[in-house]
């Protein structure tokens, strides 16, 4: 089963959670900041956190998905700037997924 | 699923275990107390109730993408990954194919990161891990008519020490061995008069065992080493 975007943004939330400075998931917004001015992540942070939410994306869904690949690298705006923005490029590539 | 002290035997994966070094290691460490994954691209040689062997290419992203989840749903850790798997092809450079060059490369380099990066995502989210990678003496000693498998293990001896620097921060240590001939399937066609030259320009003058590349990666997996990484250690007295 597909999962629905707020889906994706609690999972993203509890993601960013566990390794920002922020530890409460919902001081966590869908504006809150993962690259740039004012992110709430280090690099290595955001490393773990990439790397955690695509293993409980395919814990919850079943489904083996990559967010760095040569899409998302090329587009104008990276999709990885906001909790957001992250969920909706989630959202766009789940429908085109393979079972892990 | 296996239980795991932060000094004790946990799970491992050796590439190409199916036979040679490979198949030496796995049982080295499962007779040590580890659980050990396997893989090849033919069907298991042999059988141990701590040996799971699963038949794959690891130039195959897919598969081998799906081998690691299914250690993380079998076992639900990985603390080493031995790179072990690689080919060879002796030959001179201006009679060699750039097809030979392509097959070496996608194992023994493009092979070796799928598998370290597979590993080191498993390795970041349990913040521990040792990746060992296999280089060889031909690189340093630029072995004449290995022109091609020499490049392969420059690139893994390069691919070793930026991987450390990335992967310092999860305490994932990535060291590489360099071993001496050693009586296997990959050297069985070198004519003996071109090894007995090799081994002449060893500083130890001999071939080397399948012991002496246990005792080094023992030592990269020691966790007394969780501080070395990066590092290429040669046998036979290369430097």
């Amino acid at each position: 089963m597909k999962l629905q975007r707020s889906q994706i943004v609690q999972i993203i939330s509890g993601s960013v959670a566990n390794y920002s400075s922020q530890q409460q998931s919902d001081a966590i917004s869908e504006e809150s900041r993962l690259i740039g001015a004012g992110r709430v992540l280090d690099s290595i942070g955001l490393v773990s956190m990439l790397v955690e939410l695509e293993t409980r994306i395919a814990d919850e869904s079943n489904l083996s998905i990559r967010l760095m690949d040569d899409r998302a690298m090329s587009q104008s705006k990276s999709p990885f700037r906001t909790v957001g923005t992250l969920a909706d490029y989630i959202d766009s590539l789940l429908p085109e997924v393979t079972e892990s | 699923m296996t239980q795991h002290s932060s000094t004790g035997p946990g799970v491992m994966l050796i590439t190409g275990s199916r036979k040679g070094i490979g198949e030496f290691l796995s049982r080295y460490y499962i007779e040590k107390g580890w659980q050990v994954i396997g893989c090849s691209r033919g069907p298991a040689s042999w059988v141990h109730p701590r040996y799971e062997h699963q038949q794959l290419d690891i130039t195959d992203e897919s598969a081998v993408i799906s081998l690691f989840s299914s250690i993380r749903r079998n076992y639900g850790r990985l603390d080493a990954a031995l790179n072990n798997a690689g080919i060879a092809s002796m030959n001179h450079f201006t009679l060699t194919p750039a097809e030979t060059v392509n097959r070496i490369f996608s194992t023994n380099v493009t092979g070796t990161f799928i598998v370290a990066r597979e590993a080191a995502r498993l390795m970041i989210l349990q913040k521990s891990g040792r990746i060992v990678n296999f280089s060889s003496v031909a690189y340093p000693l630029n072995l004449q008519g290995e022109s091609v498998y020499a490049a392969s293990k420059a690139a893994v001896e390069s691919l070793t020490k930026t991987m450390a620097g990335e992967l310092a921060a999860w305490n994932i240590t990535v060291n590489a061995i360099g071993p001496t001939p050693i009586e296997t399937d990959l050297i069985r066609g070198v004519p003996a008069e071109k090894m007995e030259s090799l081994l002449a320009r060893l500083p130890a003058r001999k071939a080397g065992t399948m012991e002496q590349v246990s005792h080094v990666i023992d030592f990269f997996l020691s966790p007394a080493s969780e501080c070395i990484t990066g590092q290429i250690l040669y046998l036979g007295g290369v430097g």
